[in-house]
């Protein structure tokens, strides 16, 4: 099997299309609603520090140049009440100098300035851990001597971190197994698919010989519509391959017998010749041995037409008129010779779609069955007739003609309606098989008063009629 | 008759075709091959060839080819065993005056032969052509005066008359039909207007009467056209 244009199977392609796409969707979206969440989360955290530090820092009432602070138990409560994620403060005057509070708070980065009553939120570590934290920063005091406080609110991140946690458990797990299950369902839909493509192929696979039963049809059942087609199309041919291979074996073997038959009359008359020693019993042997060497001849002739006429052919557009004017005058010295009118009547011209090599043979083996079967100094007639759509060629002779149940099989390979040497059988076969090619119909019909009449109906494409 | 060369490798048929042309009256030189071939050829002087396309080495084609560059008048009549368009198509574009598929009639090639002869002779390449009859005026034509004798005694023909005497001449034998002819016409100078059927059967007639007792006849073929041929069978 030639694998050079091989791609993917159809299974992993299907599959690389549809469950590659579906990963990056997922994850992309897994990775998007976790940034949101988190964004919220940091924005509530910050909201909560920022009303804890300026309610802190209202508790810092300044008194002459010291400071009151009126920080009752209950505040204080709230904000340590967590014992996991407790709230760290520290009020310090001048700024970095522990007043009070429940633990140290570092200062943030020192080359941004710090206006005064605005809350700036900052992370650090405090004792090793990571804390978000909120400072504000106030003045002070007299006039003359001013002075600045810092009140700092610290809360620790784990919340975040818990937050996070919660987020992967409640929406990328769920996410994650969607992923599998779907995954699953698409995988397990395209081998359900391909399943009736996999028994075509174990169907078709195992033939290997060329034989006639290498040829029968695939049977397919509850296979989808697309294989249906593709198994009936591969049915139709194979039956069309059926049926041309049993011709052509049926067809050499009665060939090689037809063959046969001359050869060994050549064989025996050339022996017969050679013992020969009479002058004109010589000849008479030696007239028998050319008229055998030309049935030979005449039937390798026709073989070849047969098979050429199976090879494919181009149509062209072509004057069928013209043709069959040009293959009668070939013909005229051998009717003159037989003393036969060879004539043509009809159109001047008419266009058909044919192939001119064939289309002669067919009017050589016409007339020359004409001229065989016809009278003896008798009338051939050559006629082309257009009638839209159809054009007509008929080859008319005055000879007994055929009685009615021969005419059915005077198309037949090998039939042969006289006894008159020198054909094979063939000839009308031919004829036929050329028509069948032009998509014309061939039929032989008794001439009146006497005779035969052939004729072979063509149906020109409208473009070419005139 | 002519000097015939014929160039076939087939022992059997090269003897066989060599006998039957001598028969007919023809001086025949026979070659085995293309090389052999081409020696005859820039040696003697030959009026045609009957070339095989199947030869060894050189093939026939290519001889063909050979042939065509140097002598591009010479009559060439080419014989194979393929039947198929495309070696008769190439044959013909290759320079071959006609083509015969084997096996063949003798008397096919004959006529064949014949008429290769007749026209290389006849239209531009001068000479005179005489044929062949048991009468005792016998039709010559000489194109290159132009003038046709029947017997010592010259033809008086019309322009017309001329072209179309000449035309079936050059296939008497075969039929030449009303297009060619009417055709022919119109391209002599001086031509003008279109040419009718009718005229045509005018200007038989008239060449019929003017032939009568040449051992020559105008057939009328039904449908076909017209076809030069000896009244003696």
């Amino acid at each position: 099997m030639n694998r050079a244009g091989h791609g993917l199977s159809l299974q992993r392609q299907l599959l690389l299309w549809l469950l590659l796409p579906q990963l990056v969707l997922f994850l992309v979206g897994g990775a998007l609603a976790y940034r949101i969440a988190l964004n919220y989360a940091e924005k509530a955290i910050d909201q909560s520090l920022t009303q804890t530090v300026r309610a802190l820092a209202r508790q810092v009432k300044p008194v002459g140049s010291g400071l009151l602070i009126d920080f009752p138990r209950a505040a204080q409560d709230i904000i340590e009440q967590d014992p996991k994620d407790r709230v760290s403060y520290m009020v310090s005057a001048p700024p970095g100098r522990f007043l009070l509070g429940n633990s140290q708070l570092p200062s943030p980065d020192a080359s941004l300035p710090l206006p005064t009553n605005e809350v700036r939120l900052y992370n650090a570590q405090v004792q090793g851990k990571p804390m978000r934290l909120a400072l504000l920063e106030l003045d002070y005091g007299e006039p003359q001597s001013p002075q600045r406080m810092r009140v700092q609110v610290a809360q620790s991140l784990v919340v975040q971190e818990r937050l996070t946690a919660e987020l992967i458990a409640d929406v990328l797990a769920p996410l994650l197994m969607l992923m599998a299950l779907l995954s699953l369902l698409v995988y397990a839909g395209i081998r359900r698919g391909l399943r009736p493509l996999e028994r075509l192929q174990t169907q078709l696979g195992t033939r290997r010989d060329v034989t006639l039963s290498a040829l029968t049809p695939i049977e397919l059942t509850q296979a989808p519509q697309e294989v249906h087609a593709l198994a009936m199309a591969v049915n139709q041919l194979l039956a069309a391959v059926q049926r041309g291979l049993g011709q052509e074996k049926r067809f050499l073997n009665d060939a090689a017998h037809q063959l046969r038959t001359p050869l060994a009359g050549l064989i025996s008359q050339t022996e017969l010749a050679l013992s020969e020693s009479d002058a004109q019993a010589l000849r008479e042997r030696l007239t028998k041995v050319l008229a055998g060497a030309q049935r030979s001849a005449h039937l390798v002739h026709q073989l070849l037409a047969l098979a050429r006429n199976e090879t494919e052919v181009k149509m062209q557009p072509l004057d069928l008129a013209a043709l069959a004017r040009e293959v009668a005058r070939e013909w005229t010295p051998r009717a003159i010779r037989q003393q036969v009118d060879l004539g043509y009547e009809g159109a001047e011209r008419a266009m058909v779609l044919g192939q001119a090599t064939l289309l002669r043979e067919a009017l050589n083996n016409l007339l020359d069955n004409a001229l065989i079967y016809g009278a003896a100094h008798g009338e051939v007639t050559l006629r082309v007739t257009a009638s839209p759509p159809h054009v007509t060629l008929e080859v008319i002779d005055n000879g007994d003609g055929l009685p009615p149940q021969d005419l059915a099989h005077l198309f037949e390979r090998f039939w042969r309606g006289s006894d008159v040497p020198g054909g094979c059988g063939l000839g009308l076969a031919i004829v036929a098989e050329i028509a069948q090619r032009h998509h014309a119909t061939v039929q032989a019909l008794p001439n009146t008063p006497r005779g035969l009449r052939v004729i072979l109906r063509f149906v020109a494409p409208p473009g070419l009629r005139e | 008759m002519a000097h015939l060369l014929i160039i076939e490798d087939d022992e059997l048929l090269r003897d066989g075709l060599g006998a039957q042309l001598s028969q007919a009256g023809h001086t025949v030189t026979l070659a085995a091959n293309g090389e052999e071939g081409q020696q005859r050829l820039e040696t003697s002087r030959f009026d045609g060839v009957v070339l095989d396309l199947g030869l060894p080495r050189i093939s026939g084609m290519e001889l063909l080819r050979w042939l065509r560059r140097r002598l591009p008048a010479l009559p060439v009549l080419i014989l194979t065993a393929r039947d198929d368009m495309e070696d008769r198509v190439q044959g013909l574009n290759a320079g071959a005056d006609d083509y015969l598929t084997k096996p063949f009639d003798m008397a096919e090639l004959q006529a064949r032969l014949g008429a290769l002869l007749r026209r290389a002779r006849l239209p531009a390449f001068g000479g005179s052509l005489e044929l062949p009859s048991t009468s005792q005026r016998r039709l010559r034509v000489d194109a290159t005066l132009p003038q046709a004798w029947l017997g010592d005694e010259p033809l008086e023909l019309t322009r017309r008359e001329w072209a179309l005497l000449t035309l079936l001449v050059a296939q008497a034998g075969s039929v030449v039909s009303r297009e060619d002819v009417l055709q022919t016409w119109q391209t002599e100078p001086g031509e003008a207007g279109t040419l009718t059927s009718n005229a045509l059967e005018v200007y038989i007639h008239r060449l019929r009467r003017k032939l009568a007792d040449s051992g020559l006849n105008i057939r009328n073929v039904r449908g076909l056209g017209y076809m030069l041929e000896s009244t003696t069978p």
